[in-house]
C-alpha cells in the first residue's frame, strides 16, 4: 500500500494530464454531439466519435492500470478523432478561407477545435511523463532503500 | 547501460513519431481520396493511360487550337480583352467635348480607385492581379502620353490617402456584407492641392465599387449618403465639389469621371451642376487589360461605341424590384417564413423571395410607366421619368455623331422582318461605330388586362452594330426581328403563348426611351401630351396588324415540336397548392399605384411546403422498368461512337458494358473534373471556373465585367471572347468550363453582376449564344449557369423564389433559349442552381429540367449542379437530383455513394441515363478524345500523388511496426536484467 501510494504520488506528473485529458475527451464527444452538425456537415462523423469513445476508454482503464503504451494509444485515438473531424468539415472550413457562404467560423467549431487539440495534447503529455518518473522515482526509493 | 536506456528512449520516440505520422497519412489520404477529382484537376494529374495499337488505322478527329504557346495566348487573349473593354465602354456624358483629351496632356488622377483599379471581382470571377498595368501605366503609355500627377498618386499609394481604402464586413444581424468606400476625406489633400495646377488637363475621379459571390451589395449601413454602398459617399461627393471650386478658379479645366464598377450606381450625381462634371464614362471592371483601352478612350485612339447595358437611374430604389426588397426587414432580398423558428427550419429551407415586379424588369418598366403617363392610363400615379431615369437602356455617346434615314420594315420569307436603315457618320473628324437598335411594343389589350398578361411598352427586339464609319460615310443595317419575339405568354388564359390581336410596332432608337417616343410620335402624341423630346414617327412602323389572338403557333416549341403549357404553378405562390393563405400582387400596367408594393409578403409555411422543403424524397418507382445490364463486354469503346445519334443502339451496349460503380462514380465525383473510365474508353477531363477568364491559368488573361461585353453591342466580338477563352482553356489541359453567367441583372444589388451580361433578356441571349460558339469551337464545353432564378446572392443555398410564370418564361428563361437551343448556342452543358423554385430544388425539379429546359429548349447535354459538397450537403441530394433529370454532381463523390439505392431499378436507370448524357457530350464535343482513335485502350492508373501518399503510409507503418519491435526487445531486455538483479 505504502508503495502504491507513493507511486501515486510520484506518477502525479502523469496522472493530472490524462485525468485533463479524459474529462476533455468526454467534454468533446457530448458539444461535438450537440453542436457538431452543419450545413456544409449534416451528419456526424462517426470515425470521429468513435475515436473518441475508445480515447475515453483507454483513459479509464489507464486511471486503474498504468501502461506507458496504452497512454500512446489514448493519444493516437483522440489524433485520429479530430483529425477526422476535421475532415468531416473541410468545406466548412474551405469556405470560410474563401468566404464565399460560410464567412467565418462558429463558436462552437472553434470550442471543437480547441477541446479536441487539447485533449489529445494532454494524453501526449501524459503519456511522455509516464511511467518513466514513476520507475525512476520507485528506483531512487530502492535504492535509498538498499543503502538504508 | 546507458547505451540501452539511450537507444530504448530513442525507439519510443520514433515509435510515436512514426504512428503519429501513421495516423496523419491514414485520415489525410481519406480525405485526399474524397476529393481526388480535385486534387487531380489542380495537379493537372494523368488518371489514364492509352495503349496504343500501332497497327490502328482508324481517323482520330481533333479539335484544333489556333495558338499552341502561353505567349501566343496570352497576346491573343489579351487583345480580344482590349478590345471587349474598348467596344463596351459607354460615354455617358461630354459636355463641351472635354473629350478626347488631347495626347501629352497632364492629368490628375483622384480617389482610391484610380491606384486600386477593380479588374474583377471575388468568387468564381476572381483574378490574379499582380503584374496587371495600373491606370498610370496606361495613361501614360507610348499612345495615349498623358502625364499623371506624380505627388496625387503617391498621396493614395503610399501616403494619407491610402489609409482609406474600400473596406467589407459582414454585418450577422442584418444578414449582408457591408461595403464602404471609404475615400479619404478632403482635409487629407491639404499637402497635395497645390499639385493640381500642374497637372490640370483633367481630373480623372475614377469611382469603384466591388462586389463578389456569395453577397449580395450592402443597401444599407454602407457609407453611402443614403446607406446605400451604390450611392455616392460624402468624402466622394465632397471631393467632387471641392474639385468643381478648382474648376471655377482655374486650378483644373475640366472633371472626368469613370465608373470602375460592374454594378449601376446612383447616377444623380453625374448631371447635378454642383459637382461640375463634364465627362463621364463607365468603364467596368476592367479586366487584365481592358485599363489600356480605357486610356486609349480617353485620347481618341478608340472612339466610343458601348451603349448601357442596363438603366441608369437617380434612385436605385425606385424600381418595383427594390421597392420590394427594401420593404424587407434589414432592406435584404430574403424574408424568413413566419414559422420557420417553430417548424425549427434549416437555413437552406426559411428564407425565401419573390419577384413581385413581374416582367418590370429595368427599362421595361421605366419606359411603361412613362408611356402609361403619355396615355393618361388609370393608376399611372405621379411618375416622371426624367426625375427617374438618368441614362436610359441602350443609351451611349461617341466623339462623332450620326444620323439615321430610310428606314423599312419589311417581312422576309422566314415570316420574321427586316429593319433596315441607313446610318450616316454626320462628324467632321472621327470614325465611330453605331449600334443600331431595333425596339418592339407589343399591344396592351383588354383581354390582357382581364388575364393578367403583362406587356412592356418597349422590348429590345434586334440589334446591329456598323463597321467603322469615317466621316461622312454611311452604311445601310439590316437588323432581323423574329415575328417569335412578339409572342406573349399567357398564364391565366390560354395556358401558352399567344399573339394578342393588334398592332405590331417596330422602332429603331438610340436607345430604348428614344424609340418609344418614336413609337408615341406613330401614334400621334409629342411633346404637347407629356413627352420629354418628341419622337420620329418615320423611325417607327407597324410591323403586324394582328386581327385575332393567336393561341396556336407559339403554343409549341419551334426547336422540338412539344406542346408549351404552364409548366411554373409550384414556382407561383398564388397558383401554389400548399400556400396557406398569402396573396401576391404582382405588379400591373392596368394600375401602377393599386400593384405597387406596400407591405413586405409574409409567408406561412403550411404541411405541403414543408414536405416540398424536405430533401431525399421517396422514389417513386416505374414499374415497367428493369433492372439495367452491367458488365457485358461489348468491345465498344466511346470513340467509336462519335457521330453515332443518341438513340443509337450502341450507346445501349456501350452502357451495358460499365459497373454500376463507375457509372456511380462518374456522376457523382464531379468537381472541377470528370472521371476516365477504362472499360469505356473515356479519358478523364478537367473544368475551370469563369465566367470572365480561366481561373488559375498562367496566361493571367480575365476579361472585363460581362455587362461591358454586353454593352459593346457585338455578337461577333462576344465570339471571340469565347474563342479565347476557349484557347486559354485549351493551353491549360482544361475541356470544360463554368461559364457563361447569364442570369439576369434584376437589380443592381445582385452580387454577381460582374458574371451577368444585362437587365435584358434578349441581349444577353444574343451574348451568350455566340460566346458559347466561340468557347465550344474549341473542344471545351460550355456549362451555363445558373439554371434558374438565381439572380441575387442573398441566402442563395435553398432560398425559395417565388414568381410569376409569365416572368419566368419572358425574362428569366428566354436567354436559356438562345444558350442552349441546338439551332443556337447550342451548349453542352447547363449548371444548375442553389437556390429554389417555389419550394423545389431548381436541379431537382422535372418540370424546369425536363419539361422545359430538354422538352421545350431542346437542351441535349448533361446537367451539373452547382458546388455540392458545399453547404448545400443538406438539399442538393442525389435522390433529388438525379430522379428528376439532373446528371452530374460538381462535388465529392464515390463509387460506393449511390449503393443505398443501387437496388431501385429506376433509380439505376436514371443514373444510366445521365451516364449517356455526359459520354454523348464528351465522345462528340470535347476536346479530350483529341488524338484518340477507335482502337486504342484506356488503362485507369493511379495518379502519383496516391501513389505518394500509399508509399507515406507504408514507410510510416513499417517504422511504427519496427520501432515498436524495437521497443517491446528493450523492454524485454531490461525485465531480464533486473530479473537477474
Amino acid at each position: 500500500m505504502e508503495n502504491l501510494n507513493f507511486r501515486r504520488r510520484a506518477d502525479v506528473k502523469g496522472f493530472v494530464p490524462l485525468i485533463f485529458a479524459c474529462v476533455l475527451f468526454l467534454a468533446e464527444i457530448f458539444i461535438y454531439r450537440a453542436y457538431g452538425k452543419n450545413e456544409f456537415a449534416p451528419t456526424l462523423s462517426g470515425k470521429a466519435l468513435g475515436g473518441w469513445i475508445a480515447a475515453v476508454v483507454i483513459c479509464g482503464i489507464l486511471i486503474i492500470w498504468k501502461n506507458k503504451a496504452l497512454t500512446y494509444g489514448a493519444y493516437l485515438c483522440g489524433l485520429y478523432a479530430w483529425l477526422e473531424f476535421l475532415t468531416s468539415q473541410i468545406n466548412y472550413i474551405a469556405n470560410v478561407f474563401v468566404a464565399i457562404d460560410g464567412s467565418r467560423f462558429s463558436i462552437s467549431f472553434i470550442v471543437l477545435v480547441l477541446v479536441g487539440l487539447a485533449a489529445w495534447a494532454m494524453a501526449l503529455v501524459s503519456a511522455m511523463r509516464n511511467p518513466s518518473v514513476f520507475s525512476k522515482e520507485i528506483k531512487k526509493q530502492e535504492k535509498g532503500s538498499e543503502e538504508a | 547501460m546507458k547505451k540501452k536506456r539511450n537507444m530504448g528512449a530513442f525507439s519510443r520516440s520514433m515509435t510515436v513519431v512514426f504512428s503519429t505520422l501513421l495516423v496523419v497519412l491514414i485520415v489525410g489520404n481519406e480525405l485526399a481520396n474524397a476529393n481526388g477529382s480535385l486534387i487531380n484537376s489542380t495537379l493537372k494529374c494523368t488518371t489514364y493511360k492509352i495503349i496504343e495499337d500501332e497497327n490502328s488505322t482508324s481517323e482520330v478527329i481533333e479539335y484544333p487550337t489556333t495558338y499552341t504557346t502561353s505567349d501566343e495566348v496570352k497576346d491573343y487573349g489579351f487583345s480580344v480583352v482590349e478590345e471587349a473593354e474598348g467596344e463596351g465602354i459607354v460615354l455617358l456624358k461630354n459636355e463641351n467635348n472635354v473629350l478626347p483629351l488631347t495626347k501629352g496632356g497632364k492629368v490628375s488622377c483622384f480617389l482610391n480607385g484610380s491606384v486600386n483599379l477593380n479588374y474583377s471581382t471575388s468568387g468564381s470571377s476572381a483574378a490574379d492581379i499582380s503584374g496587371y498595368s495600373t491606370l498610370r501605366d496606361a495613361l501614360e503609355g507610348d499612345d495615349v502620353q498623358l502625364t499623371v500627377n506624380p505627388e496625387l498618386w503617391d498621396f493614395y499609394s503610399e501616403g494619407e490617402g491610402s489609409e482609406y481604402t474600400p473596406k467589407k464586413k459582414l454585418n450577422r444581424d442584418l444578414g449582408m456584407q457591408v461595403y464602404s468606400a471609404n475615400a479619404a476625406p478632403w482635409s487629407t489633400y491639404s499637402d497635395v492641392e497645390a499639385s493640381f495646377a500642374d497637372y490640370s488637363d483633367a481630373a480623372i475621379v475614377v469611382i469603384s465599387r466591388s462586389s463578389g459571390e456569395g453577397m449580395d451589395i450592402s443597401t444599407a449601413e454602407s457609407d453611402g449618403t443614403d446607406g446605400s454602398y451604390l450611392t455616392l459617399s460624402e468624402e466622394e461627393l465632397d471631393v467632387l465639389t471641392h474639385l468643381e471650386e478648382c474648376k471655377e478658379k482655374g486650378t483644373i479645366k475640366s472633371i472626368v469621371v469613370l465608373l470602375n464598377t460592374a454594378l449601376a450606381l446612383r447616377a444623380d450625381f453625374i448631371d447635378d451642376e454642383k459637382y461640375g462634371i463634364d465627362a463621364c464614362m463607365w468603364i467596368g471592371n476592367v479586366g487584365c487589360a481592358g485599363v489600356n483601352a480605357v486610356a486609349d478612350v480617353l485620347v481618341g485612339n478608340i472612339v466610343p461605341s458601348g451603349r448601357l447595358s442596363d438603366t441608369y437611374v437617380n434612385d436605385n430604389f425606385s424600381s418595383p424590384a427594390m421597392a420590394s426588397w427594401m420593404l424587407n426587414q434589414n432592406g435584404v432580398f430574403n424574408q424568413e417564413y413566419t414559422n420557420s423558428e417553430e417548424l425549427e427550419l434549416n437555413s437552406t429551407q426559411m428564407y425565401y423571395g419573390i419577384y413581385q415586379e413581374g416582367i418590370y424588369v429595368g427599362y421595361r418598366y421605366y419606359e411603361t410607366r412613362y408611356e402609361d403617363t403619355i396615355l393618361k392610363a388609370d393608376g399611372v400615379g405621379n411618375y416622371i421619368y426624367d426625375d427617374e431615369v438618368a441614362y436610359p437602356f441602350g443609351y451611349g455617346l461617341s466623339y462623332t455623331t450620326f444620323q439615321y434615314s430610310d428606314m423599312s420594315v419589311t417581312e422576309n420569307k422566314n415570316g420574321d422582318y427586316d429593319v433596315s436603315i441607313t446610318v450616316t457618320n454626320t462628324g467632321n473628324t472621327y470614325s465611330g461605330k453605331e449600334v443600331v437598335q431595333v425596339y418592339l411594343q407589343k399591344p396592351y389589350t383588354e383581354y390582357d388586362q382581364v388575364n393578367g398578361v403583362e406587356k412592356a411598352s418597349v422590348e429590345l427586339g434586334g440589334f446591329a452594330k456598323t463597321g467603322l464609319l469615317a466621316p461622312g460615310e454611311s452604311e445601310k443595317v439590316t437588323v432581323t426581328v423574329e415575328r417569335s419575339s412578339f409572342k406573349s405568354y399567357d398564364a391565366e388564359g390560354c395556358g401558352t403563348y399567344i399573339l394578342d390581336a393588334g398592332n405590331y410596332y417596330l422602332a429603331v432608337g438610340t436607345d430604348s426611351h428614344n424609340a418609344l417616343n418614336n413609337i408615341l410620335a406613330l401614334k400621334g402624341y409629342g411633346e404637347s401630351d407629356g413627352m420629354d423630346a418628341d419622337g420620329q414617327k418615320e423611325m417607327a412602323a407597324i410591323a403586324l396588324e394582328q386581327a385575332e389572338l393567336d393561341d396556336t403557333t407559339y403554343a409549341v416549341s419551334a426547336e422540338t415540336g412539344e406542346a408549351i403549357t404552364n409548366q411554373l404553378d409550384f414556382a407561383d405562390i398564388n397558383k401554389y397548392s400548399g400556400n396557406e393563405d398569402a396573396q401576391v400582387t404582382y405588379v400591373s400596367r392596368s394600375d401602377w399605384e393599386g400593384t405597387w408594393p406596400a407591405e413586405a409578403v409574409q409567408l406561412t409555411a403550411g404541411a405541403e411546403l414543408l414536405a416540398d422543403l424536405g430533401s431525399n424524397k421517396e422514389i417513386v418507382e416505374d414499374e415497367s422498368m428493369t433492372a439495367p445490364k452491367y458488365s457485358e463486354g461489348s468491345g465498344l469503346m466511346v470513340a467509336m461512337l462519335r457521330g453515332e445519334e443518341y438513340s443509337s443502339e450502341k450507346w445501349e451496349q456501350l452502357l451495358d458494358q460499365m459497373t454500376f460503380s463507375e457509372q456511380a462514380l462518374l456522376v457523382s465525383d464531379g468537381s472541377f473534373s470528370t472521371h476516365s473510365i477504362g472499360s469505356v474508353g473515356i479519358g478523364s477531363t478537367y473544368e475551370q471556373d469563369g465566367p470572365t477568364g480561366v481561373v488559375g491559368s498562367a496566361t493571367g488573361i480575365s476579361f472585363p465585367s460581362e455587362g461591358i461585353w454586353a454593352s459593346s453591342f457585338n455578337t461577333e466580338l462576344a465570339g471571340r471572347i469565347g474563342d479565347a477563352l476557349g484557347e486559354d482553356a485549351r493551353l491549360n489541359n482544361i475541356q470544360g468550363l463554368y461559364l457563361p453567367g447569364i442570369n439576369i441583372h434584376r437589380s443592381p444589388y445582385g452580387g454577381r453582376t460582374n458574371e451577368y451580361f444585362s437587365e435584358d433578356p434578349l441581349l444577353t441571349g444574343l451574348m451568350c449564344e455566340s460566346e458559347i460558339t466561340g468557347v465550344q469551337e474549341n473542344g471545351v464545353i460550355a456549362h451555363v449557369k445558373h439554371f434558374i432564378f438565381n439572380d441575387e446572392e442573398a441566402q442563395r443555398n435553398g432560398i425559395c423564389i417565388w414568381l410569376n410564370e409569365q416572368a419566368a418564361r419572358e425574362i428569366y428563361l428566354r436567354p436559356w433559349e438562345y444558350a442552349v437551343n441546338p439551332s443556337r448556342g447550342n451548349a453542352h452543358a447547363v449548371m444548375s442552381s442553389f437556390n429554389r423554385a417555389g419550394a423545389l430544388w431548381t436541379s431537382a425539379s422535372e418540370n424546369l429540367v425536363q419539361s422545359i429546359l430538354r422538352g421545350e429548349f431542346g437542351f441535349d447535354g448533361y446537367v451539373i449542379t452547382d458546388m455540392a459538397s458545399s453547404n448545400a450537403a443538406l438539399f442538393m441530394t442525389y435522390v433529388d437530383g438525379f430522379m428528376n433529370g439532373t446528371d452530374l454532381y460538381l462535388g465529392s463523390g464515390s463509387e460506393s455513394a449511390l449503393n443505398e439505392y443501387k437496388a431501385s431499378a429506376t433509380f439505376a436507370n436514371r443514373i444510366r441515363e445521365s451516364v449517356h448524357r455526359i459520354l454523348y457530350v464528351l465522345s462528340n464535343y470535347s476536346a479530350v478524345m483529341n488524338g484518340i482513335s477507335t482502337s486504342q485502350q484506356f488503362v485507369n492508373i493511379t495518379p502519383w500523388w496516391q501513389t505518394v501518399i500509399y508509399a507515406l503510409i507504408g514507410v510510416s507503418g513499417a517504422g511504427t511496426v519496427g520501432f515498436g519491435a524495437l521497443v517491446v526487445l528493450c523492454i524485454m531486455k531490461k525485465r531480464k536484467r533486473e530479473a537477474k538483479v
